[in-house]
């Protein structure tokens, strides 16, 4: 979680207009809601620009689930502020609004038209796949820093069947921040620890020590 | 403008409480429907249509269509920004706590358990969407036939969506790009 903070404050400086542009873009592909923006998100901050972690968009998704907001404007607004503070924040959630906003602004007028063409609903059906391989292309990489001990994977399996059952992310995302951090005070021996990126540092630490 | 404003303060409000995304504002609307009578529940189901077909977060598309119903292009950009003035402000201040406190050991404990929380719902998130694209239970209860419960074509370009998604992991945004041009010639 603190791997590229030294980096990001001092090399990477990324401009507002592009940290705008970027999330334009994202706002352009965005489709069918705000769970898709995951993918989008990991090419362009986390390997492209290098400005936050794989493991912390994952928080800023659990986060953005029980604060008010659109899930997908939350997201944007975490990593605006990683990058550039809260013009940054402000310059990200713009940025990918800005597309919905202009798409219901220009087909307001001959709406009724658009949707009940054959093409477009055939063209949404088509897309609505393409967005479930991201999401679980997405999930593959989540994975391993997520779900990496037999507690974290209890959690899983507990949310997936709450949110089955249609159980409010709200509540999911509360217990399960309650069931991590109760179960770390009152194991701190069993919990190895808490984060597996600073688990393999200090792992990398020891080995060196003992060398 | 005296509309345009009342939407806008009524706007800020559902913004202030929607946890949760886009789809928890759809109960607001009915609240909306009932008190001001702007527009009706039919336009409502009209709405979620819409936004589901357009780019971007579907909370923002909804509030734009209902500032441009109540108020025009104005009304519109008063609606949709007034909906997220108050998610601006909380998000900023939570990033802030955060950036301030990143080594604090009970947030990391907190975010172990957020972690695979997140996974999860992604993961339901995208098996709801499949469930509505790759199931077809009207068109079986209609004909009785086997075959027209799982769509065969979807399948086929799950696979195929799957091999170039794997391929293209360094740019998602070609995927959606090629999904649109197939969806042009392909009916699934």
């Amino acid at each position: 979680m603190t791997g590229n903070d030294n980096q990001t404050a001092e090399t990477k400086k990324i401009s507002l207009l592009k940290l705008f542009w970027i999330f334009f873009k994202i706002g352009l592909v965005l489709f069918g809601g705000g769970y898709a923006i995951l993918p989008f998100l990991k090419s362009e901050m986390c390997d492209k620009e290098n400005i936050c972690t794989m493991e912390e968009i994952t928080n800023y998704y659990a986060l953005s689930q029980c604060f008010p907001g659109l899930v997908a404007g939350n997201v944007s607004m975490f990593t605006g502020y990683k990058a550039r503070g809260v013009a940054g924040a402000i310059a990200a959630v713009t940025g990918v609004c800005l597309p919905a906003y202009l798409s219901i602004v220009l087909i307001f007028s001959f709406l009724s038209v658009i949707t009940h063409y054959p093409v477009v609903q055939s063209i949404f059906s088509v897309l609505d796949i393409a967005v479930c391989v991201l999401i679980f292309l997405t999930i593959l990489e989540l994975w391993e820093f997520s779900i990496y001990d037999k507690f974290t994977m209890f959690i899983f399996i507990t949310a997936v069947a709450a949110a089955m059952f249609n159980i409010s992310p709200f509540i999911i995302v509360i217990s399960a921040g309650s069931a991590g951090l109760l179960r770390n005070i009152l194991l701190p021996k069993a919990a190895k620890c808490a984060c597996s990126e600073k688990c393999e540092k200090e792992a990398g630490k020891e080995q060196s020590n003992d060398a | 403008m005296h509309n345009v404003l009342l939407l806008a303060f009524e706007y800020m409000k559902i913004g202030a409480v929607a946890i949760g995304g886009g789809y928890t504002v759809i109960p607001f609307l009915y609240y909306l429907v009932e008190k001001y009578h702007w527009f009706n529940v039919a336009e409502i189901t009209q709405m979620i249509a819409v936004s589901n077909l357009t780019p971007g977060p579907i909370g923002i598309n909804m509030a734009t269509f209902v500032g441009v119903k109540v108020g025009g292009i104005i009304g519109s950009a008063f609606t949709t920004i007034a909906f997220m003035i108050p998610s601006v402000i909380i998000i900023c201040c939570l990033a802030k706590f955060l950036k301030k406190n990143q080594e604090n050991k009970y947030i990391n404990f907190v975010m172990y358990g957020l972690r695979p929380a997140a996974v999860a719902l992604i993961g339901v998130a995208g098996l709801k969407i499949m469930n509505t694209t790759f199931f077809h239970f009207e068109k079986f209860k209609a004909a009785h036939n086997l075959f027209d419960i799982i769509s065969l074509k979807a399948l086929i370009l799950l696979v195929i969506f799957t091999a170039i998604g794997l391929k293209m992991r360094k740019n998602p945004m070609i995927l959606i790009v090629l999904a649109i041009i197939a969806g042009c010639f392909i009916k699934v």
